[in-house]
């Protein structure tokens, strides 16, 4: 990642830190259609509502979270996203609604700039590759990401539905991270043994 | 990792693998634009819970009660108040005000306003925007004008932004560039707030009055947005030197603990009152003649402190 967009986004958390919800909203123009869609994904239109807010509450209360280690603020979103969605099933013993509908007075808003063009891209950029290199794998090996990526599929349930044994099924899922890993700029493989 | 142990799944092993930015950028794909009631909701919320607790105005509200007060104290003024220096400036209170016209009408052009042309201006960029030269030519119109000529322009120019903040039109997080430095839309009010704030005490202190009491949620406002921008500065102005986690501490009313210059543990802290922190700043005190409590490394301190070139209007 760009020095210039670490020191964006590192002043932006800062000011959240501080209580600056200005910087609260400009995360939300650049990330929230991104935190959004991974829980509209997950969770469907009502739980993507309740996930988003409860990714951006927690991101106001305990800012440091979402940019520990060396990881972009996007990262951090999306994988925190991740995890609140799975919570959110978790407690609601899966049955969120697949509904992606909003009744009127949540009807979709229109697409916007976002505040930094320049992070977009490089975001944008990097999935484009990675999707790009997704689409070379081997289809067994891409169908087993997906399952566990799109679906949520624990490996012992990837194992059982792919008829393999759990440890086969975690380090294919495995290898195949590790080839898309080499894709992402400024990366390099995972390290995988 | 997190979650079930027993039967992990990708998130529960992404950290341990080091592979969350390719899950991210996987994650892109999903994208959708949210429900347009869903910002305002969740802003809404946020405000509700300041972090660290207390009470907390936003940058509007804090414009506006700087206007207010300014307003007030400018319609007191007589004839003769009007004719004396504001220091630190060259220029009187008529002149001051008279710059305080140019900035307004200046800083409605940056938030996207069509305003009069403020001479001084040079590409539009809001880059090289030297903040005490602009608009010369009109402060020296002003100053041909009866001074509250000049109160009540300024005036109209104040509540042009402050009715366009309160706007639908309003984007508090847009980006904007005023005097070539980087700010929200939002934290672009707050910097004026906080240099009516300034010129409010320099006016007063020119005609003799003592200097007000600021409400705590005003002075945490300004305080908390100018703190963090130290480090900022910093490396704005020391492009060499090296940023590290500090502590700064800010007491009284509307003061606050502030961890700024990155994460980690803080190598020095500084405690200091919050007023005198502001006044510091805006360049209205010297640091010597601050009582700053010192913990670690004092050059460290002094450095940030020191860095104040967005704040010093």
């Amino acid at each position: 990642m760009p020095a210039s967009i670490r020191r964006w986004e590192s002043a932006l958390v800062d000011r959240v830190a501080a209580g600056d919800d200005s910087a609260l909203a400009t995360i939300y123009d650049q990330f929230g259609a991104l935190v959004y869609g991974i829980a509209l994904r997950a969770a469907g239109c009502d739980g993507a509502i309740a996930i988003t807010q409860d990714v951006f509450e927690l991101l106001w209360d305990h800012p440091e979270q979402f940019v520990a280690g060396q990881g972009s603020l996007r990262t951090g979103l999306a994988t925190v996203t991740r995890r609140q969605a799975r919570e959110f099933l978790r407690t609601r013993k899966g049955t969120a609604s697949t509904d992606t509908r909003h009744s009127d007075d949540w009807l979709d808003a229109p697409l916007v700039p976002v505040p930094d063009i320049d992070e977009a891209a490089i975001a944008l950029f990097a999935a484009e590759r990675v999707r790009g290199a997704l689409d070379q794998l081997p289809a067994h090996q891409r169908e087993s990401l997906e399952l566990v990526h799109l679906e949520g599929l624990t490996f012992r349930e990837l194992a059982i539905r792919t008829g393999t044994a759990e440890a086969s099924a975690t380090a294919l899922v495995r290898r195949g991270l590790d080839r898309l890993a080499r894709e992402l700029p400024d990366r390099g493989p995972v390290g995988l043994a | 990792m997190t979650g079930l142990r027993d039967d992990p799944g990708l998130d529960d092993v992404a950290e341990e693998w080091g592979v969350e930015s390719v899950l991210a950028a996987l994650d892109e794909q999903c994208a959708a634009a949210p429900p347009r009631r869903l910002r305002a909701a969740l802003l809404e919320r946020a405000q509700r819970r300041a972090p660290g607790g207390g009470d907390a105005i936003d940058a509007v509200d804090l414009y506006h009660r700087r206007i207010t007060v300014l307003r007030g104290l400018l319609e007191s003024l007589s004839p003769f108040d009007w004719e004396r220096r504001a220091e630190p400036s060259d220029w009187t209170v008529h002149g001051l005000v008279g710059h305080m016209l140019v900035i307004e009408r200046y800083t409605a052009s940056r938030l996207g306003l069509d305003t009069p042309p403020v001479d001084g201006v040079g590409n539009g960029s809001g880059a090289g925007d030297d903040h005490l030269t602009l608009g010369a030519d009109t402060i020296r119109r002003e100053l041909g004008r009866d001074p509250e000529v000049t109160a009540t322009a300024w005036a109209v120019a104040a509540r042009r932004v402050c009715d366009h903040v309160r706007s639908e039109a309003y984007r508090p997080g847009q980006p904007t560039v005023l005097h070539g430095w980087p700010f929200s839309q939002s934290s672009a009010l707050v910097a004026r707030a906080f240099e009516l704030w300034t010129h409010t005490d320099d006016i007063r202190s020119a005609i003799g009055r003592a200097l007000q009491r600021t409400p705590g949620v005003e002075l945490r406002a300004m305080s908390s947005f100018s703190v963090v921008g130290l480090p900022y500065l910093v490396q704005l102005q020391h492009p060499n030197a090296q940023v590290v986690p500090v502590r700064i501490v800010l007491t009284g009313d509307g003061g606050g603990t502030y961890d700024i210059g990155g994460p980690g543990s803080p190598v020095a802290t500084a405690a200091l009152d919050v007023v005198e922190y502001c006044r510091l700043v805006a360049g209205r005190i010297d640091l010597g003649s601050v009582s700053v409590m010192r913990e670690g490394d004092r050059s460290v301190i002094d450095l940030l402190l020191g860095a104040r070139g967005a704040f010093s209007m």
